[in-house]
């Protein structure tokens, strides 16, 4: 029987989230929390499986936006100073749950955690997770991938002309910069297809994206292996669709593996169970009670009656959730291979952040199964380019527009809550795109100004922003973040308009929203 | 809609091969998950068609999304709390810190200002929703309005605004080709809509203009074309390979595959409505390879 190959895909993104006017800014958790409980453990999980020799092949997107994250040297600050005092508090709290049975061995964990946190980031890659990352990718455990320059949606920003060539030639550039070479592959923001934005990845010499389930469902001419085998576009990249099966194993409220009831309660946290004056040190400056990360409650049931968490208890259920999920996907690739007459792959795509920080004992179950793929040879773990690498030959078809967002489309990306972003994105969109190619050479405060206003409207078309109005969380934040980069753009294309540049308010500007520090506002034209 | 549900290529003739089958099976089991929402949003698309549908829009079978009056939504098919798909509820995880939690006050490095009310010049913008809406946005300049009344002379008086949506499907619009068209009734002050065009694969032009009481419209901009996504199995089931590594492109290689299919089952799928041009849904149809 061929070998099925199984492909994890981790996305991994945050939207730019920078204040360096506020020492303690409350959305700037959002990276630290990410880091602390996905992106570090990730790393931890292939570090261990390569020391024990376990073949192991992922693919990960890290977004432009938390590359430019995960390099500033603020923010690296600002998250050792998040990470020692979350030290401090589990150490206090190892303290307190010393004569509570229940609680102190959770407590013990959350502290050896974090001191280890606190030496993979500091001790062992002198705050440079890129590297860490990198060097992963050069020893072959990952396949890392880009997405769009701020994860824009880029169907919806398509009526500008240039904007989403634009979105995707920095993505490759950053990417370049960052780790070295050429990205193989391509994460579409939230999935989001639309036929002919193919050709733009295929223009940077990309090779591959993925799409929903129906985008390959509905393709035409109708795909013979279904999602179960790549699709090639017109423009000679590569079209993979995801498996409908293992997706729903992994993300389905009833069936999922993350809602057992012996796993980790998201929700009930210290930081609104204690006494106010004992975690006041640990929440943001505003006072109000936040998570904080140490959660000591299993899932339980449906009900607020949550009982003590045991690491013992679901470390055995995430062991008998991987071999589940295993033998699901080998019984899977044996009636495939009945069907097909070639290997076929099964592409599990996740938001990286799942694992660790929504499902905490995600990372473990995924180090589970890559452990036990390396002893099941009807399976091999594998990353689109070693598939494409090894399957050259591809049906023609073009993936159906879709997203992998609620319903399959762009809903929740288009919805009352949020509609009218898109004529001020638009607008301002058109503006600086005339103004930029008003502009074949520039002296050197011009260019500064334009390419400071393309930062400004990157950031303003970050799909984060939309989303959050739609499915109600930090909506204020959501609206504010739009609103600010809109107006920073549009102030900056009256400036320069009027050939009035304001050097002080465009220093001020590079300084806040400081990302992409090589673009040049010559890639909008 | 109810098509959606379960894959049309178990039931397909020319997919009765192996391979056909047994991926059909895989697919179908795939298509329930993703077809559990579809159909939720297939329910709540007729739903809110239901409920907002005014008679004009209901006589010219477009759903009315929203109503100029302040403060009112278009249509929220969000889900309740009790239907959250579990994805999202992951990706909302990410920005959750507590329960609603405030901005930080005095927030020192947000802009005071607010975004314009209007950029001075005549646009109006066609966005994909989903198979069956489409999303249009709209700026007339006052100027450009007072020049239409102007031009619309005695039958000025008594003019209405309208949206004129046009199915452009295969065809370069010039304005006066399409296959069909409808008109939507705007209230005053309105400056977008949602349009229930039902229609997956299609594309659509809309036009706002002045119609006058005599029937004559002018229209004031138009959109950018859109096509709505397909919604269903492809009925084209060519089968050609390309390889990759080489960037030639083999022809068709599987006796059968290739086989055209019988018109009725073009239709099989049953989220697209059998009357009137176009007849064909196959909006994605690739490029031929030279």
């Amino acid at each position: 029987m061929p070998q099925a190959s199984l492909a994890f895909v981790l996305h991994a993104h945050l939207p730019f989230v920078r204040h360096p006017a506020h020492e303690d800014f409350l959305e700037e958790r959002w990276l630290a929390e990410a880091i602390t409980e996905t992106y570090i453990p990730l790393l931890e999980m292939l570090g261990a499986l390569a020391r024990d020799r376990v073949p192991v092949r992922l693919t990960l997107s890290l977004s432009p936006p938390l590359l430019a994250m995960l390099a500033d040297h603020l923010l690296r600050r600002r998250y050792l100073r998040h990470l020692d005092r979350l030290v401090e508090l589990a150490e206090k709290e190892e303290r307190r749950t010393r004569a509570d049975e229940r609680f102190h061995s959770v407590a013990e964990m959350y502290l050896a955690r974090f001191w280890r946190a606190r030496t993979i980031f500091l001790d062992e890659w002198g705050q440079d997770l890129i590297a860490a990352f990198r060097s992963c990718q050069e020893r072959g455990l990952v396949e890392i991938i880009t997405c769009a320059a701020t994860h824009g949606f880029l169907p919806l920003l398509a009526v500008t002309p240039g904007a989403v060539r634009a979105q995707i030639e920095v993505a490759v550039a950053e990417y370049r910069r960052f780790l070295g070479r050429t990205p193989e592959g391509f994460w579409l923001p939230e999935c989001a297809y639309e036929p002919g934005l193919d050709a733009e990845l295929a223009r940077l010499g990309v090779r591959y994206f993925f799409v929903d389930t129906h985008g390959i469902a509905h393709a035409t001419p109708r795909p013979v292996y279904g999602v179960y085998a790549p699709v090639a576009c017109d423009s000679g990249v590569a079209a993979f669709g995801r498996d409908p099966d293992s997706s729903k194993q992994v993300w389905s409220a009833e069936e999922g593996y993350p809602g057992d009831s012996w796993y980790r309660d998201f929700y009930r946290d210290i930081g609104f169970d204690l006494d106010y004056d004992y975690v006041r040190p640990y929440l943001p400056p505003t006072g109000q009670r936040i998570l904080t990360g140490l959660k000591y409650h299993r899932i339980t049931g449906k009900s607020d009656m949550k009982e003590a968490y045991e690491v013992a208890r679901a470390r055995e259920r995430l062991e008998a959730h991987a071999a589940d999920f295993v033998e699901a996907r080998v019984r899977q690739a044996a009636w495939l291979a009945r069907a097909m007459d070639r290997p076929p792959i099964i592409v599990c795509p996740y938001d990286a952040e799942l694992f660790g920080h929504w499902w905490f004992e995600g990372p473990w179950w995924l180090e589970a199964v890559l452990r036990r793929l390396a002893t099941t040879p009807e399976l091999r773990a594998a990353s689109p380019g070693d598939d494409l690498a090894r399957h050259p030959t591809l049906q023609r078809a073009t993936p159906a527009a879709s997203t992998w967002g609620w319903k399959g489309y762009n809903e929740v990306w288009l919805a009352g809550e949020n509609d009218w972003l898109y004529r001020h994105l638009h607008a301002t969109a058109d503006r600086l795109h005339a103004l930029c190619r008003s502009y074949p050479s520039a002296d050197e405060r011009t260019r500064r100004a334009l390419t400071q206003a393309l930062r400004e409207l990157f950031l303003a078309q970050a799909s984060d922003w939309a989303f959050m109005m739609s499915r109600a969380t930090t909506v204020e934040y959501a609206v504010r973040r739009s609103k600010d980069h809109l107006l920073r753009c549009q102030e900056l294309c009256a400036q320069i308009e009027r050939g009035a540049v304001d050097d002080l308010r465009l220093a001020q500007l590079e300084d806040t929203d400081n990302l992409f520090p090589t673009l040049d506002y010559r890639v909008f034209v | 809609m109810q098509a959606r549900r379960g894959s049309p290529l178990l039931t397909h003739p020319i997919a009765a091969g192996t391979i056909h089958d047994m991926i059909a099976e895989g697919l179908s089991a795939g298509l329930e998950l993703v077809g559990g929402w579809l159909d939720l949003g297939g329910n709540a698309v007729r739903r809110v068609g239901a409920r907002v549908l005014d008679p004009l829009a209901r006589l010219a079978g477009w759903g009315r999304a929203k109503r100029a009056a302040v403060g009112e939504r278009p249509p929220a098919d969000k889900p309740s709390p009790g239907e959250t798909p579990p994805q999202s509820q992951v990706e909302e995880a990410k920005y959750y810190l507590g329960p609603a939690h405030e901005p930080a006050a005095g927030w020192a490095d947000r802009e005071s200002g607010e975004l314009p009310r209007a950029y001075g010049r005549d646009r109006i913008v066609l966005l994909p929703r989903d198979p069956w809406w489409v999303f249009t946005y709209w700026e007339i300049t006052p100027a450009t309005r007072v020049q239409a009344l102007r031009a619309l002379g005695t039958e000025a008086e008594g003019a209405r605004e309208l949206l004129r949506v046009y199915d452009v499907t295969f065809i370069t619009f010039t304005g006066d080709n399409a296959w069909r068209s409808f008109d939507v009734e705007l209230p005053p002050g309105a400056d977008h809509w949602y349009l229930n065009v039902g229609r997956p694969a299609a594309s659509y032009c809309v036009e706002i203009g002045l119609a006058s009481a005599l029937g004559r419209f002018l229209p004031l901009a138009r959109s950018n074309a859109v096509t709505t996504p397909r919604a269903t199995p492809s009925p084209d089931t060519t089968v050609r390979w390309v390889d990759l590594a080489a960037g030639s492109v083999q022809e068709t290689a599987r006796a059968g595959d290739a086989t055209p299919l019988p018109s009725a089952l073009t239709e099989s799928a049953g989220a697209e409505p059998v009357d009137g041009p176009p007849r064909s849904s196959d909006a994605h149809t690739p490029r031929r390879a030279n």
